[in-house]
């Protein structure tokens, strides 16, 4: 079966600011990533600050290219200028709903945007209602513009947004970081009831192992550029091959760890 | 318990904007106790934490009475707080991108407590911000360093070693790791916690993440509304959480757990 996403010896370079202010360096962000997500199979992607999580969603999401190596999605090369299937077929949730709902329009209007650019058929005005109350707010609040909205409730409108076109694939950066825990616990069971009522496949980055074992199937370790470990989740956590996952499972802080 | 207490809250009431943010608080923390301030977003935990610091914020409030080593906060001039914060009680805040002077090396940011409130020469401010950077773990050639050029760790760890800098008696810490992953955030509650631990200081810790609390503290409150729901040692609130709002956190804090399979 084809892959949802096959990367294939991704190097991805910046030129980040150097010890001068004229001065700049190359960076190696992404260090010859090879990368199968098979169909249907939830993945976490893990890692520390700067292990190239970040860079890698925007690969995937065709946003930039690789400077060697190829990103496929559904066995076809994807790039900016040529996404294919990708834009119709993969949602995103940020990780600041704060920065990335445009503060001057309703969120319904936010909400129905996708449809309307991506020309889907039907009644957006029922869908976003329907996706309102499938988030757990109410419809009426579509007037609203986000500012009205606390964080954990503008996490609910992007999840509803980025379900909007009903993709097949959702690539959630974070989602869950920026609310409180309590929150946090809310949303954590409306993405994975939404997600498995839709048959959606999700790609979670995640800096919590906890919540990334409980959504996912599979994991994807990224240390310094490259990915040291993959697996079923709960087997790579139970008996870590790679330092770098190790480093991670031992940096839990929770209730009842050891 | 038999120690001196380092703080003492009674009935304090803190107003923001006319609206109440802490409604009747009341807590004693002893000479070098480790005391966590957990609570959903808007309880009041912040809040209350300034007032121990002795910085309210603007537009804010308080009646009752805060006593930090001794000396009552509540309507104290800003000299007298100023004197309270050099050796009493010391903060460190969630981003110390905004507590740090953005133009300053933080070597010179790190002597300026010590020359304010220990009467240090520039020569021996010197020689003790180099032990402070040692003492969290820094390199000495980071004395020069602007905060932009440090990592958020890094920068947490200077204001770690400017709030240690003049010996306090009470750390307030809020939300110190919120803004770092979970290894750089482990490293730095360890460090808070030998630190502390060597100099027998006590601390006042604000968080929403359980599993941070039981790192590094003894006792808990858990406040809602304002007010104190639950308090005790972290163990038995932890076991047997009797308020909904500490179950929540409970259940919340568990799910960070991995579930693994043999």
């Amino acid at each position: 079966m084809t892959a949802t996403f096959a990367l294939e010896g991704v190097v991805r370079r910046y030129s980040v600011p150097g010890d001068r202010p004229w001065r700049r360096v190359a960076r190696t962000a992404l260090d010859g990533v090879d990368l199968a997500v098979p169909v249907g199979r939830d993945l976490a992607i893990v890692g520390a600050s700067g292990s190239g999580k970040s860079t890698l969603l925007r690969l995937l999401l065709a946003l930039e290219a690789p400077d060697t190596g190829q990103v496929r999605f559904r066995g076809e090369a994807v790039s900016p200028r040529s996404p294919g299937a990708l834009r119709r077929s993969v949602g995103v949730v940020p990780q600041d709903p704060g920065s990335s709902l445009d503060p001057r329009l309703p969120v319904g209007a936010s909400i129905r945007e996708p449809l309307e650019c991506l020309g889907v058929d039907g009644d957006h005005g029922a869908r976003v209602a329907q996706l309102l109350d499938a988030v757990g707010l109410d419809p009426a609040v579509a007037e609203r513009r986000p500012a009205a909205f606390s964080g954990g409730e503008r996490q609910r409108i992007a999840l509803a947004r980025a379900l909007a076109p009903r993709p097949d694939v959702l690539i959630a950066d974070e989602p869950f970081s920026a609310v409180d825990p309590t929150t946090r616990r809310r949303l954590v069971a409306l993405v994975g009831d939404l997600t498995r009522a839709s048959g959606t496949q999700l790609l979670l980055v995640s800096h919590d192992l906890g919540i990334a074992s409980r959504l996912c199937a599979d994991v994807a370790v990224l240390d310094a550029g490259r990915v040291v470990e993959t697996g079923p989740i709960a087997a790579v956590f139970a008996r870590p091959a790679a330092d770098a996952t190790r480093v991670l499972l031992g940096a839990v802080l929770g209730v009842g760890v050891g | 318990m038999s120690t001196s207490a380092i703080v003492e809250i009674r009935d304090l009431r803190v107003l923001v904007g006319g609206i109440p943010g802490v409604d009747g608080l009341a807590l004693r923390i002893g000479d070098g106790e480790r005391w966590g301030l957990v609570g959903p977003s808007g309880a009041g935990k912040s809040l209350t934490a300034a007032a121990v610091a002795g910085l309210m914020p603007p537009g804010a409030t308080a009646t009752g009475s805060v006593r930090v080593a001794g000396t009552e906060l509540v309507g104290a001039s800003e000299p007298a707080l100023a004197d309270v914060r050099g050796s009493g009680v010391a903060l460190v805040a969630q981003d110390s991108a905004v507590a740090l002077h953005p133009l300053l090396p933080v070597g010179r940011q790190l002597a300026m407590p010590l020359r304010r409130h220990q009467g240090l020469d520039r020569a021996g401010a010197r020689a003790r911000t180099a032990e402070l950077l040692a003492e969290v773990d820094l390199p000495a050639e980071l004395a020069r360093a602007r905060p932009a050029q440090l990592s958020g760790g890094q920068r947490q760890r200077v204001a770690l070693a400017a709030a240690l800098a003049c010996r306090p008696r009470l750390l307030v810490a809020d939300e110190p790791t919120a803004a770092l992953d979970p290894p750089v955030a482990r490293a730095l509650l360890d460090r808070v916690d030998r630190s502390l631990a060597a100099a027998g200081t006590a601390l006042l810790l604000v968080t929403h993440d359980l599993g941070v609390l039981a790192a590094v503290c003894e006792h808990v409150v858990v406040l809602a509304g304002g007010r104190v729901v639950e308090s005790g040692t972290v163990p038995e609130v932890l076991a047997a959480p009797e308020h909904e709002v500490t179950r929540e956190l409970v259940e919340a804090a568990r799910l960070s757990v991995p579930e693994v399979r043999a």
